[in-house]
Parts: structure tokens; C-alpha cells; sequence
């Protein structure tokens, strides 16, 4: 055997040659594994969003439209409208009209709904993951009076994400990573939401409502991005949802900080 | 070498290399995945499943892309440079689980095929800090995914040396590709200037040691003063060592002039293989065999020995007491020449 030189395809290597192997993958485990601690470690975190995968579970409450389709519920704490929204990347619309049509339901009406359930601070989801399989039962009572108030108009500066992914699929839900799926939520019918930051803290949302045949399309250049919007805003119950049109809604110049984590609210006059 | 082709020729230090590859990517895995779970419990299974094997997959092509430079700066790393297409071949398929799964995770069970949505939910092709940063990652994925493919030598042989090897040597442009789609993507979430500096750190690195194994070429390059004379002298017997070989640049290409049981031959420095560099390579029962993968070839014909049918063109030499002296025409490929004999 050849001291001094490496013949590829022989089964033996000179003693040389197998310490600069033995060194060469010992610097590469061990530069790995220093990367792999101080990437983790430099991470800045998740939020504690929770997605029940894998887990069907039943909510009972109240019908709603407005300001998107929900079910106004106690059965998590305080009563609050669980957002409705449909299997995968689309809105729960088409698979509600159907389950209401089926089933000659009003809204308004006390119904169960069983589905994957998704929570974020304190506000909750649905998806109505088998679909119009996903009605369970519905009863007549009386319709409580919902709390709805005029709250102006404001201006408002944050992000425009999509509530199921950003309340529990996906962590993290917003900027540039998680742009085109949020792009694929709104446009397949989940209803966009403002999300508003502080000091890079999540605090306040806002769903989009408007006038326009579909404000999704209209909207899909602008999410993802810091925007600046302005338009009515109407409390629904827990909710509060924002009237805009397209033309309302400007790009934000990006802040020496972070994207998307310029917040504030700015209020124009109620 | 091989004259049927095998899917994996075996041998010891192979199933080594690949033990090896293995431990790398599973200390990786466990390190990354229970070191998220500890100071992060918050994160999804999927955020960690995309992110793990995203940064395994460019730390492995880190490896993989140092490994030539430091093969031309040291001989003795050839040894991890030989097995070199069982860690691509693994690293495309860690980046191709990242990929794919983040094409399900943020394009699939949507009202457009994921496909499309990769290229058409953000159109922000104009915008540096919005790019739609994924498309980047699936070219890059695209390439390395064509290269652990066609990495047999099934297809250097039916693509041809000069096809196969322009192919893998887009390895660059993936790299390239990559590292844009973790600034633009990633790293737009995670802002913390240390994973800036590991992405930077990284390039430089691998942009550092091909300079430097660049210089050591050019330096020890012997460009053969062109003349009107039919040979021309290119250096002394005693400057070659025995069963080895000195490069010299002749017209536009380098040939090797090896010296072997008191008689000089020359070959051309390319080996028909992956391109390897014959004159670094060693003259082993009688045939020059080249340091990359150990393909060999009768120095006075530059054939390869039968049934390999491998051929690199020849040149004539002769001697001039000490002086050797080069025929800068080179001779068909495995042209025999009767080699010089030296006293």
C-alpha cells in the first residue's frame, strides 16, 4: 500500500490520510452543533398560539355573520365569537351557507359545530375541518342581543395577516416568511385581520370588512407588509372590525426597527 | 473504477464516510430540535421540522463546498473529497424534506396550486425587503436536486465529462440562490445579527478558502515560455520527483510530465473522469492514478488500462543532457509515444 497517496476506490487509506478524515468530520460535528446552539439560542422566541391539531372538538354557541362568520360562545371563559373558517386555506362561507341551507338554520340561532380549534391571547378559531360534516346539532332559543357600537373612524398602523394561520397554525404568522401563505388564506376567502403591534408585542386586531364585492383581491398586494389604514370601525361583541376600501389602505416606509413592527394608534376623530 | 456500473462500489472507508455522515446529521437534529423544545416551548412541530432541516441542509452544502479548496491546498483531504457524492446526495435530500414540506406548510390546501403559488402569491419581485424569497430557495433546490441525481457515473458518462461537470459546478449558483433565500426569508424574521453573522461567517469561509486554493494553483502554475522552436524546455529531470509529476501550462492546457522507472512521459493533466488533476496524482503499478478518484492510465499512451476504455491526449518529449524539452503539439488522444529515458 502507498504511504504517502490515497487511492480512491481502495478500501485502505494511509494512516495520514484517515486522522485529516477522522479531524475534518470532527470539526464539522463539532462546528454543527455550536451553530445549532447559538442559532437556537439567538432565536427570539414564539408566541403562545395553540392549534388543536388532530383534535375535534365541539362548540356550542350562537350563529354570527358579523363582522365574519362565528359562534359566540362561553364555552372558553368570557363569552367571545369563535371565528369560523374553512378546512385548509379557505373561508368557512361556502361550507356554512350550505350547512345552513341543509339544515334551515337562522342566524342567530344556538347551534354545535365540531372542529380543530386555534387560540391566540384570547381570541379563538374554528375550522371546520370535516367540512358540512361539521354540523352536529342546533337548537331554538332565544337570540341575545349582540353588543354592536359605532367606535368612528381611525387610522391604524400595523399588518395585514390571516386570522387562522396567525392564531394558531403557523408560528411565526407574519412578514416575509409567512407572506404568501397569508396571501393564499385571504384570497381563499378568510377574512383579513389588522394585526396591531407595540413594542413588538401583539395588542390589538381588527377584522377587515368593506363594502366592496371582494376586498380580499383588492387587499392582497398589501399583506404581510406594515400598512397604514383608515376607515370606520364597529365593535361587534369581542370583535371589532374595520370598514375600509382599498384606496384607504397605504404602505408604511419601513422603520429602522423591524418590518411590520411599527405600531401605534393613531385615532383621527371618532 | 469500475467497469459495470454499481450503484455504490463498497468499501471500508465508504461505510466509515457514511457512518460519519449519519452522526453529523443526527447530533445535529437532536442538538437543534431538544434545544428548541427546552428554551422554546412554544414552537410548532412544524416550525422546527422546516427550520431544522433548512439548516442542516446549508451547513451540510457548507461542508460539502469546502471540502475541494481544501483538497487543493492538502493532498490528504482527497480522502473526504472521494466520497464526497454520498454527503451531496444526503444533503439534497435534507433540503428537499425542507422544501417540500414548506411548499404543503404555506402553499398547499390553498385555491391555487402550490406550484403556482410559489410564484404568484407574492409578486413583490420589485421589493429587496418583500422577495418573494421562496422562489430563490426552489431554483437552488432544483439544482442540487438535478445534481444528487445525475451524480452516478451512469451520467457522466452518457452526459460526457464537459455536460456533467458544467452541471455540478452550478453548485455555486444554488449556493448563491440560498443564501439570498435565508437573507431575504428568514432572516427577516429572525433579526438577531449573530444568525447574520453565521450566514456571513459561512460565506466567507467557503468564499476565503477557493481564493486561497486559487493563489496556491496560480502560484504553482509553470507557464511554458511560447516559442517558434518544435520543443520547447520546460524544467530539469531533477526537478520531478519519482512516480510523480510537474504541471506545466503548454498552449491552453496543462499537462503533467511524470517520471517512472528511469523514463519521463507526458499526458494531459485532465482526467477524462471528473476533470480531476492527473499531475498531482501518482504513478501505482506502472499507471498514472489520479488523486480524485483513483481512475489510472498507462502514461506512455494515456489510455487507461483495459477494459477501461479512457483516453487523454500525449506529447513528445526529449532530453537535452538534464534539460527536459516539450513538443507543445499534443497527439490524439492515447496516441502511444515511446517514453525519454534518462540516465
Amino acid at each position: 500500500m502507498n504511504d504517502d497517496f490515497y487511492v480512491g476506490w481502495s478500501s485502505e487509506a494511509p494512516k495520514g490520510y484517515n486522522r485529516k478524515a477522522m479531524l475534518f468530520f470532527a470539526v464539522a460535528l463539532l462546528s454543527l452543533v455550536v451553530i445549532a446552539i447559538v442559532y437556537v439560542r439567538s432565536e427570539k422566541g414564539f408566541v403562545d398560539s395553540l392549534y388543536e391539531f388532530g383534535t375535534l372538538q365541539e362548540v356550542s354557541g350562537e350563529l354570527v355573520e358579523h363582522p365574519a362568520w362565528g359562534i359566540k360562545t362561553s364555552q372558553f371563559g368570557e363569552e367571545k365569537t369563535v371565528l369560523l373558517v374553512g378546512f385548509g386555506k379557505a373561508g368557512a362561507g361556502e361550507t356554512l351557507k350550505s350547512i345552513v341551507n341543509k339544515n334551515n338554520l337562522m342566524f342567530g340561532q344556538q347551534v354545535t359545530l365540531r372542529g380543530q380549534v386555534f387560540h391566540f391571547q384570547d381570541k379563538y378559531g374554528m375550522e371546520l375541518t370535516a367540512m358540512e360534516e361539521s354540523f352536529v346539532s342546533a337548537e331554538n332559543r332565544d337570540v341575545t342581543a349582540r353588543n354592536i357600537k359605532d367606535l368612528g373612524r381611525l387610522t391604524l398602523e400595523g399588518e395585514i395577516v390571516d386570522p387562522k394561520c396567525f392564531f394558531g397554525v403557523m408560528d411565526p404568522a407574519t412578514k416575509a416568511v409567512h407572506r404568501s401563505c397569508a396571501v393564499r388564506c385571504i384570497s381563499g376567502g378568510i377574512p383579513p385581520v389588522l394585526a396591531i403591534r407595540e413594542n413588538g408585542v401583539f395588542v390589538d386586531y381588527y377584522i377587515l370588512n368593506s363594502k366592496i364585492e371582494d376586498l380580499s383581491k383588492e387587499i392582497l398586494p398589501m399583506v404581510g407588509v406594515p400598512v397604514t389604514l383608515s376607515g370606520r370601525v364597529t365593535q361587534y361583541d369581542d370583535w371589532k372590525a374595520l370598514e375600509v376600501s382599498p384606496a384607504d389602505i397605504q404602505l408604511v416606509a419601513q422603520s429602522n426597527e423591524e418590518p411590520g413592527l411599527t405600531a401605534g394608534i393613531a385615532m383621527c376623530g371618532r | 473504477m469500475s467497469v459495470s456500473y454499481t450503484s455504490i462500489l463498497w468499501n471500508k472507508n465508504k461505510k466509515q464516510y457514511d457512518i460519519a455522515i449519519v452522526i453529523l446529521i443526527a447530533v445535529f437534529m437532536a442538538t437543534f430540535t431538544l434545544l428548541n423544545v427546552t428554551l422554546h416551548p412554544e414552537i410548532t412541530f412544524e416550525t422546527n421540522l422546516i427550520r431544522s432541516f433548512g439548516w442542516l441542509a446549508i451547513l451540510l452544502l457548507h461542508v460539502i463546498l469546502i471540502i475541494g479548496p481544501l483538497a487543493r491546498l492538502n493532498p490528504k483531504f482527497n480522502i473526504v473529497l472521494y466520497n464526497r457524492r454520498h454527503l451531496g446526495v444526503t444533503m439534497s435530500l435534507i433540503g428537499l424534506v425542507h422544501g417540500a414540506f414548506s411548499i404543503m406548510q404555506f402553499h398547499g390546501l390553498g385555491n391555487m396550486n402550490a406550484f403556482r403559488s410559489l410564484f404568484l402569491s407574492n409578486m413583490r419581485y420589485d421589493s429587496l425587503m418583500y422577495f418573494p424569497f421562496q422562489t430563490l430557495g426552489f431554483f437552488g433546490l432544483i439544482i442540487l436536486v438535478l445534481m444528487a441525481a445525475s451524480s452516478h457515473d451512469f451520467w457522466l458518462k452518457n452526459l460526457g465529462c464537459k455536460t456533467w461537470k458544467a452541471l455540478h459546478m452550478l453548485v455555486y449558483v444554488a449556493y448563491a440562490l440560498l443564501v439570498m433565500h435565508i437573507v431575504l426569508g428568514g432572516l427577516q424574521n429572525e433579526t438577531s445579527p449573530v444568525i447574520f453573522g453565521i450566514v456571513l461567517l459561512g460565506f466567507l469561509m467557503i468564499a476565503g478558502l477557493h481564493i486561497v486554493a486559487g493563489l496556491k494553483e496560480v502560484s504553482t502554475d509553470r507557464p511554458v515560455k511560447e516559442s517558434d522552436e518544435f520543443f520547447i524546455p520546460v524544467c530539469t529531470v531533477d526537478e520531478i520527483s519519482d512516480n510523480r509529476a510537474k504541471i506545466f501550462t503548454v498552449g491552453d492546457e496543462r499537462v503533467a510530465i511524470y517520471k517512472y522507472d528511469g523514463k519521463l512521459s507526458a499526458i494531459n493533466n485532465v482526467c477524462r473522469h471528473q476533470g480531476g488533476p492527473l499531475g498531482e496524482g501518482k504513478v501505482i503499478d506502472g499507471c498514472v492514478t489520479c488523486p480524485w478518484h483513483g481512475y489510472q492510465y498507462l502514461p506512455g499512451n494515456g489510455q487507461s488500462p483495459p477494459p477501461f476504455t479512457e483516453k487523454v491526449e500525449t506529447y513528445y518529449l526529449k532530453l537535452e543532457g538534464n534539460q527536459v524539452l516539450i513538443n507543445p503539439k499534443p497527439n490524439e488522444p492515447g496516441t502511444a509515444v515511446d517514453p525519454v529515458e534518462y540516465e
